[in-house]
């Protein structure tokens, strides 16, 4: 399978903050990829630098193998992006923001009017016509914003925190719809923070660390040995390699 | 000390530590800051001079409580003015809401928030103003200084509260239903006020009325006490505004905002709306759609609309039958129509991104060029205000049959529209370069581009104004035929040259303006 993202040197610097540093990987067509990190280690920002919502300070990235930038249309139109603050606007109904949405990626009228109900229906959200998107609950919102990026049919989906308040009925529609997309020879690249969930949903993953350095790649469950982690502590579950590759631990606090 | 002022004092300390790792981060931000810290200083010190120098000034003349009672009344309504319509003076660091996660009483948290509130700079100003007369009136021993710094301490009290209490009432107002409409309404009524009362003795009537209940007013009461007035009475009634405020800010304060949602069926996703856009714009048209679709869900904009058509037919009318030739009132009346068609979209269309908050972060991810964004927001405000622009000048020829020639009439439309067009450059080049984060439907006075907008019409209003009143006085103005329409020439090149600029700064400047927009700055 040829690789259909492919990041070389990707750095991001907000004046003197580093968020990502010399970021090299490359994602192949049709895995469920997860990208893993703490809080604050450059997850989204590197997200915003793959799917043209920022440019990176320097590094280069290939969408389909064509480099890619944030003016890039044409790269656009072939992918889907849930972003973390999912960017919606509050003053519109969930059916004319989904209309717009597939409006500006190109899809004619009919189909769009047909792919908006059948989504609204299917995510549990047709009930809720008249109300504003500023009026939903953050799970339905996460739900809106789910259906704007699979709407057009994207190839390759950026999903930043996906799961997050949505519930469990929801998750598990979200899921199912992530394996046939995958099966069809499409590709997700998401970030959680749910180490459980992206062992059993993903394929492939990566884990970068504060200041945005990638830490490990690979397989999952790992294939080689290079992919299983440190001699040491060999890979019993991700959350293990995880814990074990960012130094996180459990602190005890004498006063609690 | 008791834990409350403790407390207090270190959030004021933290109100200087946020500002302070605001403006940190960037040489010029901290220049700027220390910059207009010393100019709120020395302005501070002027008006204490100032105050102290007019009441020695007015004794010396033997005119003091006139003098005194016209300075503090004129510091006291410009005060509430700059602050309940334009916002100064109105922050405040922190919310109730904020305050709620700390330990301490409602009444703490109410009296912490306003006199940290108290430490803006137009208050300080104040302070420093109303500071001047009391020790003006110390110093030359007409009252005794415990009763002079006192009085002007209510007066300062009475001022900032009664500010609060129009600013929080027209937020409740804004959230009601019609509430924008009556907000606006009012408004109105006290800028045409002159216009209404124009005759002699409506005047006269009016003037009765204010001359019975001024000397009732704080800024009167205290310079009643200030110049020594004998008995207790105007301490007293100046108490009694105090606690009449206070009580009053405190319910305002207390009753939770109306939660409001925006009438949506108005327009739905298939409307004219999208026919409109798709017939005029083409490629771009599912873009200009959205954004002229968030115009016409905006009441601030709606509201505008509405009330600007008979507010113009009015003040035609009366311009009209005032003047038999009508050329020179249709000047301007041509610049009222432009300055006030700039006003119903310039407040959004100078902060296209800011008002969108969260939603920005979807623009940039859409297939579509920085170029489009920009041109597509300009397009839907320009194209709104052009469409009213039409609407407004068949409703002029009704109400006002003056132009009568041609000439005239071409005349005042290429002003109006050049007008337009160097108004909604201005808008485009605020969005771009000084983004703000906005509040889509609230915020009727604290909004700080509602001030900006409002400065960018009286100067690009008044500025013609002047000049016509000192150089075209008596010449017949049909004979200037070349200058509006060089005007419009002008205007189309400024923003023809804006539509190509504006979106290279946008695309330079899109990390930043996202922070912005989103409050992550």
């Amino acid at each position: 399978m040829p690789n259909v993202i492919e990041v070389i040197e990707l750095s991001k610097r907000y004046g003197n903050v580093t968020a990502i540093e010399s970021l090299t990987f490359s994602v192949r067509a049709g895995s469920l990829f997860g990208f893993l990190g703490s809080n604050g280690s450059g997850k989204s920002t590197t997200i915003a630098c793959l799917s043209g919502l920022t440019d990176p300070t320097s590094g280069i990235v290939r969408l389909f193998g064509k480099r890619f930038d944030s003016s890039s249309v044409e790269l656009k139109r072939r992918i889907g992006v849930m972003p973390e603050n999912l960017g919606l606007f509050d003053y519109l109904r969930a059916e004319e923001f989904l209309t717009f949405h597939g409006r500006m990626y190109g899809l004619g009228a009919a189909e769009t009017r047909r792919r908006v109900d059948e989504l609204l229906d299917a995510l549990d959200l047709a009930g809720e016509a008249d109300k504003p998107l500023g009026k939903f609950s953050s799970g339905m919102r996460k739900r809106v914003a789910f259906a704007a990026a699979i709407l057009h049919g994207p190839e390759l989906l950026f999903l930043d925190e996906p799961f997050e308040s949505v519930d469990p009925a929801g998750v598990a529609l979200m899921k199912s719809w992530l394996r046939r997309f995958t099966a069809l020879g499409r590709t997700v690249f998401l970030t959680t923070h749910v180490l459980d969930t992206a062992e059993k949903l993903c394929d492939h993953a990566a884990i970068i660390h504060k200041g945005g350095r990638l830490i490990w790649q690979g397989a999952i469950p790992p294939s080689t040995d290079d992919e299983r982690g440190p001699a040491d502590k060999p890979f019993t579950s991700l959350e293990g390699l995880f814990l074990s590759l960012t130094g996180e631990r459990y602190a005890s606090l004498d006063w609690l | 000390m008791s834990r409350g002022v403790a407390l207090f004092l270190r959030l004021v300390a933290l109100r200087y530590r946020l500002q302070w790792a605001h403006v940190r981060r960037s040489i010029a931000r901290t220049v700027g800051y220390v910059a207009f810290q010393i100019v709120v200083a020395v302005i501070a010190l002027w008006a204490l001079a100032a105050g102290i120098s007019a009441f020695a000034t007015a004794a010396e003349y033997d005119v003091v409580r006139p003098v005194v009672r016209f300075v503090l009344f004129a510091v006291f309504v410009s005060t509430i003015g700059g602050s309940v319509l334009l916002g100064f003076g109105m922050h405040q660091t922190f919310s109730d809401r904020a305050l709620r996660a700390y330990p301490i009483s409602a009444l703490q948290r109410f009296w912490m928030r306003h006199c940290i509130g108290l430490m803006e700079p137009l208050w300080l100003v104040s302070i420093a103003a109303y500071g001047g007369f009391a020790l003006a009136a110390w110093l030359l021993d007409v009252v005794p200084g415990p009763l002079a710094l006192a009085s002007a301490a209510l007066l300062l009290l009475a001022n900032y509260l009664l500010a609060h209490v129009l600013v929080v009432s027209a937020d409740r107002l804004a959230a009601t239903p019609f509430g924008s409409f009556v907000l606006l309404l009012s408004l109105q009524l006290v800028i045409l006020a002159p216009i209404l009362i124009s005759t002699p003795e409506a005047t006269a009537r009016w003037s009765a009325s204010w001359a019975a209940v001024a000397p009732f007013t704080p800024p009167a009461l205290t310079a009643d006490i200030l110049t020594g007035a004998d008995g207790n009475a105007p301490p007293l009634v100046l108490g009694l505004w105090c606690l009449a405020a206070i009580v009053l800010l405190a319910v305002l304060e207390h009753r939770a905002a109306a939660q409001r949602s925006p009438r949506l069926r108005a327009v739905c996703s298939t409307s004219l709306v999208d026919h409109a856009a798709a017939a005029v714009w083409g490629g771009s048209a599912p873009l200009v759609a959205q954004a002229m679709r968030f115009y016409l869900r905006n009441t601030r904009v709606r509201v505008n609309m509405v009330l600007f058509l008979p507010l113009l037919a009015y003040v035609v009318g009366r311009f009209h039958h005032s003047d038999a030739s009508g050329s020179l009132t249709a000047f301007e009346v041509a610049y009222f129509l432009g300055g006030c068609l700039g006003l119903v979209t310039l407040p959004l269309a100078m902060n296209v991104f800011g008002f969108d908050g969260a939603g920005f972060r979807r623009y940039l991810l859409l297939p579509c060029s920085g170029a489009d964004v920009v041109r597509s927001f300009a397009a839907a405000t320009t194209s709104i205000g052009a469409a009213y622009l039409g609407l407004a000048w068949l409703l002029w020829l009704v109400a006002a049959p003056t132009p009568s020639t041609p000439t005239m009439l071409v005349m005042l439309l290429s002003q109006s529209m050049a007008l337009l067009l160097v108004l909604h450059s201005v808008g485009i080049w605020a969005s771009v370069l000084i983004p703000y984060r906005g509040d889509y439907e609230r915020r009727w006075s604290r909004d700080p581009r509602r001030g900006l907008a409002l400065l960018v019409v009286a100067v690009l209003v008044g500025l013609p104004l002047i000049v016509r009143g000192t150089w075209l006085d008596e010449a017949p103005l049909v004979e200037y035929w070349y200058v509006p329409i060089g005007a419009l020439a002008a205007a189309l090149c400024v923003y023809s040259w804006t539509l190509k600029r504006a979106p290279t700064v946008f695309d330079r400047r899109r990390d930043s303006i996202l922070l912005q927009v989103e409050a992550r700055a």
